[in-house]
């Protein structure tokens, strides 16, 4: 038994917000030249910003499309266009926005806002670099190692070293990125060897996806200095991303066999994937709304898992595209206080992170349920897909039930798609039974960071412990009452009839 | 990097583009509406990041 990929219509999901970025950077030159720009961005930036303009306008549409169809352009003519809007109203910018401009509480935020469209310079450098002219920043571009310029995949940094060293950018010949740091002129160009031993221009690894490729870059977001960035701040991060480039490949194999619809789509849209050390940073992996086809990944050392966690960060990019086309919660309830239980967290969560998950989870069970019916499956990743088929039914069941709960914070498309996630959700809970996996029954295994997969076991006798247990644990462990008894008695309906 | 099959004309995007020319009303209006057009009618912000879960040997 399959069960069928749900697809998104016939059409790329980065195609409309590109696009969006595109004309909100016109309109962002258009309102710098009115009388109406805040009085706080000197006509120095103004008139910059405008010849930066020009200059993306007169180079190859490929160029540009290759600079601009990147995580970070959208990120930053989001933020540009909504710090703008504020600025105009007199008002302060959205939370989102302020910490991309890298604010701190308390600070002031203009100056940070001349400081970020003074960034445009970097879209202008990756573009010249893309059709191999000329381009000069004056007066230089103020940059800390290392970072990227957007979509070419170059780092400049010291050898090695995520040291933070101060240059100044002066864009490019069109083969060699030009800077100054102190007195001292480089022209670093990545496709010789002859890089100064202060800064070196190399390019990051990529991994193959059809014909397509993806960046494993993690400078990509150097530029911003906000929390995500802040976990990549090892030297050997960028050695990190070589190390790993392999598992990351093998997981994108195994999607392809086992997910291909979702590979189809996946190659098209994924841009960007950094690889972490799982332990770094206090998160596991990350996908931010501002950020489209960008994730942040920690190494698991078993491609099956690895591929289960591209699937599921994928799936929030993809809700996030969702969302922008038309909202499906009620914005009033976007911030609402994290009151929800989630058997995948250990903290409450708020309605947007359950419906997220709700969403994620579809297509990751249907993943291992490909993955399960494949008869030439290894023992113990067949008792550990069966694990996930049965944990993770049980969690659908949970976040559709939370879900469920805040029904009134959906828009009307909002709940059309909750109406139809909560039959997908049936139909994935009866395929177990078809597939005669039962939770009460089934051995619970886990997957350490090493790739080994090891069973779950109760501390005081080291039984090994089924899949229902684990799950009940967790909820008898986290959920507050009165939701904890209702949620209990909903699962052991389910596993202990 | 590339993914394009539908290339981006800047040169195209002058104020008589549709989008172009609402998203210029909308910051050169005086109007105080609530957010910007970005957001609203468009996609709220937001972050979603795993944190790790009670894993192995469970104390029953």
């Amino acid at each position: 038994m399959t069960i069928a990929a749900r697809s998104l219509p016939a059409q790329r999901l980065d195609d409309g917000r590109a696009s969006k970025a595109a004309a909100a950077l016109s309109a962002i030159d258009v309102f710098l030249r009115s009388n109406q720009t805040p009085s706080f961005i000197e006509s120095s930036v103004r008139d910059e910003f405008h010849y930066n303009i020009g200059f993306l306008k007169s180079v190859s549409p490929q160029a540009f499309t290759r600079a601009w169809r990147t995580p970070l352009a959208y990120l930053f003519s989001r933020v540009c266009y909504e710090s703008l809007h504020a600025a105009g109203r007199a008002k302060t910018p959205n939370d989102a926005a302020l910490e991309h401009l890298g604010v701190q509480y308390g600070e002031d935020w203009q100056p940070a806002l001349v400081k970020f469209l003074r960034k445009l310079n970097l879209f202008c450098t990756a573009a010249a670099l893309n059709d191999g002219v000329k381009f000069s920043i004056s007066p230089g571009l103020h940059c800390e190692t290392p970072f990227t310029i957007p979509s070419t995949g170059l780092t400049i940094a010291k050898e090695n070293s995520s040291e933070v060293q101060a240059c100044t950018l002066f864009g490019t010949d069109g083969r060699s990125v030009l800077l100054q740091v102190g007195s001292k002129n480089l022209s670093l160009d990545p496709e010789s060897s002859s890089n100064d031993s202060t800064l070196c221009c190399s390019r990051c690894p990529k991994l193959d996806a059809g014909e397509q490729q993806i960046l494993m870059q993690p400078y990509e977001i150097s530029l911003l200095r906000t929390e995500n960035s802040a976990v990549l701040t090892p030297d050997n991060i960028l050695d990190f991303q070589r190390n790993s480039r392999q598992i990351f490949q093998a997981a994108l194999q195994v999607i392809q066999i086992y997910a291909p619809e979702i590979f189809a789509e996946l190659k098209d849209n994924l841009q960007v994937i950094i690889a972490k050390p799982r332990e770094l940073g206090g998160i596991t992996n990350v996908s931010d709304s501002h950020l489209p086809g960008l994730m942040i990944a920690s190494l698991l050392a078993e491609p099956y898992e690895l591929a289960d966690t591209i699937i599921h960060e994928y799936y929030h990019n993809r809700l996030f595209y969702l969302d922008e086309l038309e909202p499906l919660l009620i914005k009033s309830d976007n911030g609402s206080s994290a009151d929800l239980y989630s058997p995948a967290r250990d903290d409450l969560r708020p309605i947007l992170g359950v419906w997220h998950a709700l969403y994620v989870y579809l297509p990751v069970f249907r993943y291992w349920a490909a993955v399960y019916e494949d008869e030439h499956l290894s023992d113990h990743l067949k008792s550990y897909a069966a694990d996930r088929l049965a944990r993770f039914g049980l969690h659908l069941k949970i976040f559709d039930a939370q879900v469920d709960l805040k029904h009134e914070a959906f828009t009307e498309a909002g709940d059309k798609l909750r109406r139809k996630l909560h039959l997908e959700v049936e139909e994935c809970f009866s395929h177990l039974a078809a597939m005669n996996i039962h939770p009460s029954a089934l051995p619970a295994f886990e997957c350490d960071d090493d790739g080994s997969i090891r069973p779950v076991t109760a501390s005081s006798d080291g039984r090994h412990l089924n899949v229902f247990e684990v799950v009940n644990h967790h909820i008898v462990s986290h959920c507050p009452e009165p939701r904890r008894t209702e949620l209990l008695s909903m699962i052991e309906a389910n596993c202990l009839h | 990097m590339d993914k394009s099959n539908k290339l981006i004309e800047l040169s195209k995007l002058t104020v008589e583009d549709e989008v172009v020319k609402s998203f210029v009303e909308e910051l050169e209006s005086a109007t105080d509406s609530e957010e910007a057009q970005w957001t609203q009618p468009f996609a709220a912000a937001g972050k979603m990041s795993g944190k790790s879960i009670t894993k192995f040997d469970i104390d029953l």
